[in-house]
């Protein structure tokens, strides 16, 4: 089956490493909020706004930023899209049915959990979990879509 | 939908794999088809009505409630 949006599947090892230990450190960064500031690796960046806690706000200029923080959720971004969508090894039409139902399945479970934060989780935690909301969807889809296909891999035969 | 695909395939005397492999799918995509679990698109039907010589129709049927 000819489709033009997902990678090959050879990708789906490698980016699945980098997706798991990138992963691994922005959990870590949930317990140890001074994680990323222990790598220094300042540069100056554009930015677009940043707006400063006790700094005067800064909005379109070059700024002194560690960007490993920045490094690091790419990383994750890629390498999760990369992921989650790289072909299967053998790829047809069922396969792709099991990808779209995924993909809506989580992102029905990635509102809810979202709903449920807006209810019960308030101020600094709140923010955290927008945060965190944006990948979730990602990680839910992964989860689910690859328990699908092991599930269906391993459908048993009559024969 | 019913399907007779796994009568035919009885037939023509091939594995859910040769089969598979005959039309592009996985093994267990046929599997799923015999198993009334998925429906595949016209142009799987199209390519399993070629292999058997036989056409769509005689392959798969509507059922009630389709």
């Amino acid at each position: 089956m000819k489709t033009s949006y997902l990678f090959p599947h050879r990708f789906k090892l490698i980016s699945g490493i980098l997706f798991t230990i990138t992963g691994a450190l922005l959990i870590y960064t949930l317990f140890d909020s001074t994680a990323f500031s222990k790598v220094e690796l300042n540069m100056k960046v554009f930015a677009i706004a940043d707006p400063g806690v006790f700094e005067p706000a800064i909005y379109f200029s070059w700024v002194e930023n560690n960007i490993v923080d920045e490094i690091v959720l790419l990383l994750f971004s890629v390498s999760g899209l990369i992921f989650a969508f790289s072909k299967e090894k053998t790829e047809d039409e069922m396969t792709s049915k099991i990808r779209l139902d995924s993909l809506v399945w989580a992102t029905y479970a990635n509102y809810i959990v979202f709903m449920l934060c807006v209810i019960f989780v308030f101020s600094f935690a709140f923010l955290q979990a927008l945060m965190f909301a944006i990948f979730t969807h990602l990680v839910f889809f992964i989860l689910r879509y690859n328990w699908k296909i092991y599930k269906f891999n391993h459908s048993t035969d009559e024969e | 939908m019913k399907n007779r695909i796994k009568i035919e395939r009885a037939i023509a005397n091939l594995t859910q794999g040769e089969l598979a492999e005959r039309i592009g799918v996985s093994r267990q995509t046929i599997n799923a088809i015999e198993a009334g679990k998925f429906v595949p698109s016209t142009v799987l039907a199209l390519k399993l009505s070629r292999l058997f010589a036989k056409s769509v129709n005689e392959i798969f049927d509507l059922e009630e409630g389709d």
